[in-house]
C-alpha cells in the first residue's frame, strides 16, 4: 500500500472520532440541558402522588405509561375532577332533602357491591334530560327530569346501581384505557388542581391551572358524550339488577324504567344523549330477560316514602 | 302570627298544593308478541285465554314480573283481564312527566326576588352542553356536604324496612 493510502485512511479514521466525539459531546450537553431544565422547572421534584412523579407534570404531553397501575386514590380524584366537570355543565338541584335522599338510597345500594368503602358521593342535576352518569371513585348523578318520571324508591335506585356497577366494575377507567381516549391519558387527570399547581413549575400559575383545566374538561366530555362500551352497559343491567335485589328492593322496577324510557319517543331532545350512549331500553331489556326468572321476588317498591320527598 | 307568617304559610300551602309530581296511572301498552292470559301472576295457574301480537291492552298493575292487564270493553265482545308476563308487553308512546323537582325549588327562586317560572328551553345535557363546560369545583363540594354515613344509610332501609339479600336468608332459616 502506498504511504498516500495510508494517510487517506487515517484522515478518514480521524474524521470519524472526530464526528463520535462532536456526538457524545452533543448528547452529553442536551442531557445536561434536559437536568437543568427539570431541576430548575419543578418546585417539588420526587415528590409523588400515588404512582406520579408531580415534576413530571410540567410536560404536557407526559403519558400514563401503565394505566393499569392506577391506585384508588387517583382513580377518586379522576372522578372528582370528571365529577366537576358534569357539575360544571348543569349543578345540583337546590333541593338538600332530595339530594340527601338520593345519598340514603345510593349509599344502601352501595354496601351491597364489591366496593362498599369507597366514599360514594350521589348528587341529583337539575337538568331536563333524562339521563344519569357514574364518574370513578364512587360519583354518581342523576338527571332531575329523570327522577321526575318515576313513582317509587325502587325506579331510583335501580337507576343508581346501574351506575354503582360502572364504578365497581372500572368501566371509565377501561374507557380511557382501551378505546380512543387513550391519547389523552396524561398524568393531570389523577391529581387535583392544587397538586398540579403546586407543583408545576411555571411562571404563571394561571396558565398552568388552565392547561390542566381544559385537560380534565377535553376528558370529561369525550367520556360522556362517547360513552361508554356496549358490553359494559349490559353488564351494569345485569349485575345492576342483582344489586337492586340483594339491597332488598323490588328488582323488577329496573325492568320498568327501561320500559318506561321505551315509550318516550326516541326524538325527544331530552333521551338524546341517553340513546347516543346506551344501547336501546328495548335492547337492553332483551339481553336480561333471561335473569329475570332467577331474581328474589320479594323486594320492596317504596313508593309512598319517594312521593313524601318529591312532592 | 305576623303578616311575615302569614305570608309564609300561604305561599307553602300553594306549592304544596301545586306538587307537579303524578300518581300511578294505568298505562296503554300493546303486546310485542303472542302471549298467554293468565288467571295469576304465576305460570302455573290457569290460562284464561291466548292474545295475539299487537293488541292493545290497558295496564292496571304490576306485581313481580307480571302486569294485570285488561282489555277495552269498545274493542272486544268480552271484555278480559288477567295477568301477563311483563316483557310481553310494550308501553305505547307517552309524554314525559315535566316540571321542576321538589317544591323547595320554586321556594329558592321565590328567595331571589322572582316569581317562579315554567321552564320553556332545554336545560340539558347534550354535547353542546358539555362541550361549553368548565370544572365548577364548588359543585363538588356541595356535593360533598350531603354525603351519608353507612350507618346512616343503614337506619334508613331499617326505616324502610329493607332487607338485604343475607339478611332475608338469615330470617327464612
Amino acid at each position: 500500500m502506498k504511504i498516500s493510502t495510508y494517510f487517506n485512511v487515517f484522515i478518514r479514521l480521524n474524521r470519524r472520532l472526530t464526528r463520535y466525539v462532536n456526538i457524545r459531546l452533543t448528547l452529553s450537553l442536551l442531557g445536561l440541558s434536559l437536568v437543568t431544565l427539570t431541576l430548575t422547572g419543578c418546585k417539588n421534584t420526587g415528590l409523588k402522588v400515588g404512582n406520579f412523579e408531580l415534576g413530571k407534570l410540567i410536560d404536557q404531553g407526559y403519558k400514563v405509561v401503565n394505566a393499569n397501575n392506577i391506585d384508588e386514590s387517583q382513580e377518586i380524584q379522576f372522578g372528582t375532577n370528571m365529577s366537576a366537570v358534569l357539575l360544571g355543565t348543569r349543578p345540583l338541584v337546590q333541593n338538600e332533602a332530595i339530594n340527601r335522599y338520593v345519598n340514603q338510597v345510593g349509599m344502601w345500594l352501595a354496601l351491597h357491591s364489591e366496593r362498599p368503602d369507597l366514599p360514594w358521593r350521589f348528587g341529583v342535576i337539575d337538568s331536563t334530560a333524562i339521563n344519569a352518569f357514574a364518574a370513578p371513585g364512587g360519583y354518581i348523578f342523576i338527571t332531575s327530569a329523570m327522577i321526575k318520571q318515576f313513582d317509587n324508591e325502587a325506579q331510583l335506585a335501580a337507576v343508581l346501581a346501574h351506575e354503582i356497577i360502572h364504578v365497581t366494575q372500572q368501566h371509565h377507567l377501561n374507557a380511557i384505557k382501551d378505546g380512543a381516549l387513550r391519547e389523552a391519558i396524561t398524568a393531570s387527570l389523577f391529581v387535583s388542581a392544587d397538586a398540579y399547581q403546586d407543583n408545576t413549575g411555571a411562571s404563571s400559575r394561571e396558565q398552568q391551572y388552565s392547561a390542566w383545566a381544559k385537560t380534565i374538561t377535553g376528558a370529561a366530555q369525550d367520556l360522556y358524550s362517547k360513552g361508554l362500551d356496549r358490553d359494559d352497559e349490559l353488564q351494569a343491567d345485569q349485575l345492576g339488577i342483582r344489586l337492586l335485589a340483594d339491597a332488598g328492593y323490588d328488582a323488577y322496577a329496573f325492568v320498568d324504567n327501561l320500559q318506561l324510557l321505551a315509550a318516550i319517543s326516541a326524538d325527544d331532545s331530552a333521551l338524546a344523549l341517553m340513546y347516543k350512549t346506551h344501547p336501546t331500553p328495548e335492547s337492553r331489556i332483551e339481553a336480561m330477560a333471561g335473569q329475570l326468572d332467577t331474581l328474589d321476588s320479594d323486594g320492596m317498591l317504596l313508593a309512598e316514602r319517594f312521593k313524601l320527598i318529591m312532592k | 302570627m305576623d303578616k311575615c307568617n302569614l305570608t309564609l304559610l300561604a305561599v307553602s300551602l300553594l306549592l304544596m298544593n301545586g306538587s307537579t309530581f303524578a300518581q300511578d296511572k294505568e298505562r296503554a301498552g300493546q303486546l310485542i308478541q303472542k302471549t298467554n292470559l293468565f288467571e295469576k301472576a304465576d305460570q302455573h295457574s290457569g290460562v284464561l285465554t291466548q292474545l295475539s301480537e299487537k293488541e292493545q291492552v290497558t295496564v292496571k298493575s304490576r306485581q313481580r314480573a307480571w302486569y294485570f292487564i285488561s282489555q277495552d270493553e269498545e274493542t272486544k265482545n268480552i271484555p278480559l283481564s288477567g295477568w301477563v308476563s311483563m316483557l310481553s308487553v310494550r308501553f305505547l308512546a307517552q309524554a314525559k312527566r315535566e316540571g321542576d323537582l321538589g317544591f323547595t325549588d320554586a321556594l329558592s327562586s321565590m328567595s331571589k326576588g322572582s316569581l317562579p317560572t315554567v321552564s320553556t328551553g332545554v336545560r340539558g345535557f347534550d354535547d353542546n352542553d358539555l362541550e361549553k363546560s368548565h370544572a365548577d369545583f364548588d359543585q363538588v363540594e356541595r356535593l360533598n356536604s350531603f354525603a351519608v354515613s353507612k350507618e346512616s344509610a343503614k337506619q334508613f332501609a331499617l326505616e324502610g324496612k329493607l332487607l338485604s339479600k343475607s339478611s332475608r336468608k338469615g330470617v327464612a332459616k
